[in-house]
């Protein structure tokens, strides 16, 4: 495995032991970077709009836009600095071997897909565990803070992937496209975390409800 | 014609920028909803098979006819919006937004079904689920926001899961020579049944769970009754009418385009989804006296139909058109009439609902021919593609499954009539003087059960034959 590979399956582990909302928005920071810089060695001369979209995706939209906006309105909030309500990986003996656990499980199944296909075997894997992880998580969290970061994992890997799998760059118009929707996908999760506070069920919802469209 | 129907909701978006267009929003969303309805039913009834945009738009066969859907489902759901906000003043604070966001959501919608590129059609489903997400909050209703974010965690999951299997398929086409070619849909069908291998498996598979989890499919289907619980009523049939609609096209073509190579893999995996779908709706519509709840499992349970008889393929193909149409307009027509229930009880409590024939006649009636249609009754549409689906499993020599479907819709049918039939033929607790409804609020139903009532008696020879081009296109094996 290159070093490039296990620095981000490092990345997708640490938010899981780190109970601290701060450390989670760097691992997804740096995974960004990380994305951004495995692009770049795709196509080290920059050819085409192609490669700076990609750049615009990976660095500028998942390794700053996204954690700052995350940042901003966790910090609003006042978000306590270790890991309450915004945990990622409940602290018990079952979650810990559930995602480690994972990570075997996927070493084991990229082996099996190298075998048959005859791929390289570690991006598959680093793919594979960064939606496993993001499966544990969001099979163990409720709050949405935890759930988000689970969901940007398997976005992450998905990113991998593609970075790994593509035979030909998307053309710019598709890329483009999905620069937006990732784009407003940040947006809309900035806005649910800034209405996280009035989430709590109080039993009075249909008392509550006005005439509704 | 294409770009018309993209363009112009976005036009409409845009003329509701300014803050002073408060007053005529609503005027713009049927308006917007009148035009694109007349552009799809004009491609209806004369096609031009062009391609637009370097081939990235083009309108096919399974395009003319569920955009002849969707559109007039939205002019519609436009129109019950305006008659909520003339009875209702209140409602205007809100409906720049949610105008603004519906015609987005159309736009959306309208690409999903014109696209000819398999990513364009995954960002256009995409952002459905973006403006969706925005249209079922209501900011002072705690439980709207819960759902919404609970919709945009499956989605995103979903549509994660199927663009990873669109990248899969795209790697099993690796090896072959039209590695370099963009995945066009028209393309898609010459080039498919190529793949083979464990990655066109892994693809295939992961495919049909993504989407699969957008149409409410199990294993991930419990975000959908929390979600048509909480948005509001022209929202959820929105999602129920039109963006289900949207994913299975999308499902249609992928299965239409690889069933000759993967024919096993498609079958159980839509067969064992579908039956397990209808398992958990069946026993959820046994156990919620919520009315909303239950449409929605009962929209789980229709996807579960859907899902068995395009697995089974064949003669059952035919009538799954005819089945998802037909229940496009009974889930319109059902979540309209429970709005304008829940508008005058205040409630969605069954056991608070009783009478409703002598209480609310109108809005009592349409539950009543909706709950028929939702359970499959002659003369409607969704009775004769149940009936094609059943005739294709006993064909096919599916007879375990044929069973259980049977046994499940039998439960579904006690367990949805001891719930629905008090509310409609009951005693009202108390005598209410409610408002008279006006024509507009019930246009859109009346509309939308005429087409009902005309699928199932009399299929127009041109629309006949388009649902059999498309079921054909769907079979190719």
């Amino acid at each position: 495995m290159s070093p490039i590979l296990a620095i981000l399956l490092c990345l997708f582990l640490i938010p899981l032991f780190v109970s601290s909302w701060r450390v989670a928005l760097a691992c997804l920071a740096a995974q960004g970077f990380i994305l951004a810089w495995i692009a770049y060695r795709a196509n080290p001369q920059w050819e085409g709009m192609e490669a700076w979209l990609s750049m615009v995706d990976h660095l500028l939209l998942r390794g700053i836009a996204l954690p700052f906006a995350l940042y901003t309105s966790l910090r609003t909030q006042n978000a306590p600095y270790r890991t309450g309500s915004p945990g990622i990986l409940p602290p018990n003996i079952l979650s810990w071997t559930l995602a480690f656990g994972s990570v075997l499980l996927a070493f084991n199944f990229s082996a099996s897909l190298a075998r048959a296909s005859g791929v390289e075997r570690s991006p598959i894997a680093v793919v594979a565990s960064g939606i496993l992880l993001g499966f544990v998580v969001l099979s163990t969290r409720t709050g949405m803070f935890g759930q988000m970061v689970g969901l940007i994992f398997i976005e992450n890997a998905i990113a991998l992937f593609e970075q790994t799998e593509s035979a030909h760059a998307q053309p710019v118009g598709i890329q483009a496209g999905l620069l937006v929707t990732t784009a407003l996908t940040i947006a809309l999760y900035r806005w649910f975390l800034a209405m996280r506070n009035g989430t709590k069920a109080d039993g009075l919802t249909e008392f509550l409800e006005g005439p509704t469209l | 014609m294409a770009y018309a129907l993209i363009l112009f909701p976005l036009i409409g978006c845009l003329c509701l920028v300014p803050r002073r267009s408060k007053s005529w929003a609503t005027s713009i969303l049927v308006f917007v909803g009148l035009l694109t309805s007349g552009f799809s039913l004009a491609q209806f009834i004369r096609p031009e098979q062009t391609a637009y945009l370097a081939g990235y738009l083009k309108i096919d066969t399974t395009s003319r006819l569920f955009l002849a859907l969707i559109n007039p489902i939205f002019l519609g759901i436009a129109v019950y919006v305006l008659s909520r906000v003339n009875a209702t003043p209140s409602l205007r604070t809100g409906i720049r937004r949610f105008s603004s966001l519906g015609l987005l959501f159309l736009s959306a919608a309208n690409l999903v079904l014109i696209s000819n590129h398999l990513i364009l059609s995954w960002i256009a489903l995409e952002a459905t689920t973006l403006a969706a997400a925005a249209l079922i909050v209501r900011t002072d209703v705690p439980d709207s926001r819960r759902a919404s974010w609970r919709y945009v965690l499956f989605s995103t999951v979903g549509l994660g899961l199927a663009i990873l299997g669109f990248l899969c398929l795209s790697k099993a086409m690796g090896g072959t020579a039209s590695a370099s070619t963009e995945p066009f849909l028209d393309k898609l069908t010459g080039i498919a049944p190529l793949a083979s291998g464990i990655w066109s498996k892994l693809g295939m598979s992961l495919v049909i769970l993504g989407l699969g989890t957008k149409l409410g499919l199990a294993p991930m289907y419990n975000w959908l009754p929390e979600v048509y619980d909480e948005a509001p009523p022209s929202v959820a049939a929105m999602l129920a009418a039109i963006q289900f609609n949207c994913a299975l096209v999308l499902l249609f073509r992928i299965v239409g385009a690889y069933r000759p190579s993967h024919a096993e893999l498609i079958t159980n995996l839509l067969v064992v989804m579908g039956g397990l779908s209808m398992m958990v709706s069946t026993f959820n519509i046994i156990a919620t006296h919520n009315v909303k709840r239950l449409i929605a499992y009962a929209s789980i349970n229709h996807a579960g139909v859907i899902a068995i008889g395009l697995g089974i393929g064949g003669g059952a193909t035919y009538g799954v058109l005819l089945y998802a149409i037909s229940n496009a307009f009974i889930k319109a027509i059902l979540f309209l009439a429970v709005g304008k229930i829940k508008a005058n009880y205040q409630t969605k409590d069954t056991r608070r609902l009783p009478g409703l024939l002598k209480d609310l006649p109108y809005s009592g009636a349409f539950l009543m021919v909706g709950t028929f249609a939702l359970l499959g009754f002659p003369p409607f549409g969704s009775f004769f593609g149940e009936l094609l689906v059943l005739s294709a499993l006993v064909g096919s020599g599916h007879m375990l499954v044929f069973g259980v479907f049977c046994m499940l819709i039998i439960m579904t049918f006690v367990a949805t009539g001891r719930t629905i039939f008090p509310m409609i033929w009951g005693e009202p607790k108390e005598a209410r003087n409610w408002p008279k409804q006006t024509f507009l609020s019930a246009a859109p139903k009346i509309g939308f059960l005429a087409a009902l009532v005309v699928l199932g008696i009399y299929i127009p020879p041109s629309l006949n034959a388009l649902i059999k081009e498309v079921a054909q296109t769907l079979d190719q094996q």
